[in-house]
């Protein structure tokens, strides 16, 4: 039994990680900040596909592939290693990895592991221990397992976008591709329950975890919504059941705004405090919330007539000592100063050799741990660091074996 | 009977509305013995919350407490009473986890801090799940689910420049934070069946908010740009055909875009020596440019469709163009059948309704059904008189229960 006070929660468990874009790599990102060693398994001839992300908007840089800010970000903490899976030297590491792994990850299409011979059925073979995780778009099994998705599709699909924007204009996405990591959260919560059954019963499992689904059991309430009034739902705008006035309004500056949520006859009391008691406030339409939800148009009006003049992130802090519930739409150089955050070690300054000094968020930053305080350790790989470590010093190859391979483009560092 | 993840963990559920439920809604379906505690008298917000029964509230016709509570037991205890807290301090001693969502500073107040529950019970868990955690100068702020899409920096790549910012769909940011208070449980259960020691797990809302957008701040820190703008407005990325309704056409892959081009009667498009080379590494911005072109052809093309017949070749095809789905096209789904994704659920007042049921699948541990969500203080009996041998009545008459 382990007693030290900062033993990190996966000590000692080890990843084969095959993800790649976001979802996945999100998932095993969390369980390396955990402290699990995870080997991310890249390839030259197939890079993942995140390592574009967001490049686009840089100028030129020398080694592209490793310049993405959102690979760096989802990346942090692991180790890296090619392997060209259609050699089958290749696929024999993938193998021998496994066989010393505790956890291995993938989330292609479910056609594809099989067609290196790497499904469940083999792996589990090698290690009876193995937790195993495929986060595909649509699961593992059914009609449409093999259609390809990402992010998007994955939250069009679930019914995200169907229940985003205005009810009288088209429907709207996140614009922040949130299936993803959706999926990746309950993909941790899948492998942590996997490894505690494995803790007393000492045997592994397959996790099938279809990223649709994951996004849809968060729209449970829609769902039951239709199914119990026969009435399918559609979009509500800025519109709040229950809380009335609702929504953004615009402050002073550039395309800065603020949320407001009125939720009691209080609230609203406080709301008009903090304004002066402007004397349209006092209006009898206004005084209960069947009234303010009636005459909403007009209320949005005033209201912002009010915000536009003042700074949204002071509002926010007049407001909330005043008892309204207002929060600040933050832009992301915002988000990076914030003082709640910084005090909260919410975005962490990683230095990384050739890309410098970035902030990135702590990948568990949602959950402090009272017995391991949780920082990122390290930046994220470069492609192919670890093949000399994991191929030799774990796998105990021999420098012929391994040159031949780098002589093949099995492995490398460069695409 | 099958295993479960989480046989024989006893959760003691004190959370309301939506983050602290879905948690613990989790844990139950994997197998854990959750015990909800509700306010005697109004229980928890949430079934004053729809959606309601043929629009009618009433605390037992809430679909949304019903999706979040099934297969938990269901008592009510005054935690303001001393005789409350003896019996609060009971249910601890046999408990694994804790999971509450009061605002901070609520459970020290009540003599229920993490050191007052780790002298009961020194290997408990406990997860408290907060708008902005438990320490921090926004400590004691509010927040809606609006508010938290706002704080997250979702804005960067959502709407235009100008334009009023939308909120994320339903309660998403809710449940998300009820995510992170599962891998919270979780993670600390596996840690003390490695350690023998228990924690005190703190999570915020507006942290989960922003791990779910995630990319603005890195994108900041590289680039220096606070927008950048990838929106999701119509003619954009999500197409209107050409019996009304919408479907999105995407693809990231080479191959991905072929498929789509053959399928839309355009497999021309993919033979461009340009578009071709856009896919080579280090190119994404030509390929961004060509997307742009790209999407007046495929939205033309879309429009000469019909919604359901596109979609269905497209699954044929494995071509990705996905439907904007309804709920009514979710529930109908045949890969959402082959999957035996949703559960069906007899209320007794609500009738029977479908859901969505496990969020994934395991090999080894069997999904428990959802079951109806407990009437307010529907197992006082069996907790309070079975399992802890107190009198049922007196409690009641104390008004403790």
């Amino acid at each position: 039994m382990v007693t030290s006070a900062t033993h990190l929660p996966l000590k000692g468990i080890r990843v084969t990680d095959a993800t790649a874009s976001f979802a996945g790599p999100y998932l095993t990102n969390m369980m390396a900040t955990l402290g699990a060693e995870v080997i991310k398994v890249d390839s030259l001839q197939r890079l993942d596909l995140w390592r574009p992300s967001a490049t686009q908007l840089l100028s030129p840089r020398d080694k592209v592939w490793e310049w993405s800010p959102n690979w760096n970000a989802v990346n942090t903490d692991k180790l890296c290693i090619t392997l060209n899976l259609t050699d089958p030297r290749g696929v024999d590491v993938f193998k021998r990895l496994v066989s010393i792994s505790d956890v291995v990850a993938e989330n292609y299409t479910p056609r594809v592991m099989p067609n290196f011979g790497l499904d469940y059925s083999v792996l589990r073979n090698l290690n009876p221990g193995l937790v195993m995780i495929s986060l595909p778009s649509h699961g593992s099994t059914g009609p449409w397992k093999n259609v390809p998705g990402f992010a998007t599709p994955n939250e069009l699909m679930s019914g995200v976008v169907e229940l985003m924007g205005y009810p009288d204009d088209a429907p709207m996405h996140s614009g922040t591709g949130i299936a993803d990591p959706i999926a990746g959260m309950n993909g941790l919560i899948a492998v942590m329950f996997a490894l505690l059954q494995r803790q007393t019963t000492g045997v592994g499992q397959y996790i099938d975890l279809s990223q649709i689904e994951a996004s849809t059991c968060l729209l449970g309430d829609a769902i039951v919504e239709d199914s119990m009034n026969g009435v399918t739902p559609t979009r509500q705008g800025n519109r709040h059941p229950f809380a009335a006035p609702h929504g953004y309004y615009q402050c002073g500056g550039d395309d800065l705004w603020i949320s407001i949520s009125v939720s009691s006859d209080e609230e609203w009391r406080a709301l008009c405090r903090v304004m002066g008691d402007p004397p349209w406030s006092r209006d009898e339409k206004f005084a209960s919330e069947d009234g303010r939800r009636e005459n909403h148009d007009e209320l949005d009006q005033l209201i912002e007539s009010w915000t536009l003049q003042y700074d949204h992130y002071e509002l926010m802090h007049t407001l909330q000592e005043a008892g309204v519930t207002a929060c600040a739409v933050l832009t992301s150089a915002e988000l990076l100063s914030d003082p709640h955050l910084n005090e909260r070690g919410t975005f962490q300054l990683v230095e990384r050799d050739l890309i410098g000094a970035r902030h990135y968020p702590v990948p568990t930053a949602p959950m402090h741990f009272s017995e391991t305080p949780l920082k990122v350790r390290k930046p994220a790989p470069f492609l192919g660091e670890h093949n000399e470590y994991v191929l030799g010093e774990l796998l105990g190859m021999s420098e012929g074996e391994i040159q031949s391979m780098a002589d093949d483009q099995v492995i490398g560092t460069e695409p | 009977m099958s295993p479960s993840a989480l046989a024989g963990i006893k959760v003691l559920d004190l959370t309301h509305y939506i983050a602290g439920p879905y948690c613990t809604r989790i844990l139950a379906g994997f197998g854990a013995d959750v015990v909800k505690i509700e306010r005697p008298g109004q229980g928890d917000g949430a079934r004053r919350v729809g959606p309601f029964l043929d629009d009618e509230p009433g605390p037992e016709r809430s679909g949304l407490f019903l999706y979040l509570n099934g297969s938990k037991r269901g008592v009510t205890l005054d935690l303001k009473s001393e005789r409350g807290i003896e019996i609060f301090t009971d249910l601890v001693s046999e408990a694994d986890v804790v999971v509450e969502s009061f605002s901070p500073g609520v459970m020290e107040r009540l003599g229920l801090g993490y050191d007052s529950l780790k002298k009961i019970n020194p290997k408990i868990i406990l997860t408290s799940i907060s708008n902005f955690g438990q320490t921090g100068p926004y400590r004691d702020y509010k927040i809606s689910h609006a508010g938290a899409w706002g704080l997250s920096g979702a804005r960067c790549t959502n709407g235009r420049i100008g334009e009023r910012p939308v909120q994320l769909a339903r309660w998403m940011t809710h449940y998300v934070t009820g995510l992170y208070g599962t891998i919270g449980a979780a993670t600390a259960l596996f840690h003390r069946a490695v350690t023998g020691r228990g924690q005190h797990v703190d999570v915020s809302m507006m942290d989960s908010a922003i791990m779910m957008t995630c990319h603005p701040s890195s994108i900041y820190s590289f680039t220096g740009l606070v927008h950048t703008n990838h929106s999701g407005r119509p003619g954009k990325e999500v197409l209107e055909c050409r019996d009304g309704g919408y479907v999105g056409a995407f693809a990231w892959t080479l191959p991905q875009w072929e498929r789509m081009f053959a399928l839309l009667g355009v497999p021309e498009m993919g033979d461009d020596p340009e578009f071709r080379a856009s896919f080579d590494v280090g190119n994404e911005k030509a390929r961004r440019a060509n997307r742009e072109v790209m999407r007046t052809t495929i939205a033309e093309q879309v429009k000469s469709r019909d919604r359901m017949e596109l979609f269905r070749t497209a699954m044929e095809w494995m071509a990705p163009i996905v439907l904007v789905a309804t709920t009514q096209e979710i529930l109908d789904s045949p890969q959402h059948a082959a999957r035996g994704f949703f559960d069906e659920v007899e209320h007794p007042v609500i009738g029977n309704v479908t859901m969505p049921g496990a969020p994934f699948k395991m090999s080894e541990s069997a999904w428990r059904p959802t079951g109806p969500a407990p009437l307010l203080g529907q197992h006082n009996a069996e907790i309070y008189g079975e399992r802890l041998g107190y009198d049922v009545e007196e409690l009641i008459d104390q008004g403790v229960i």
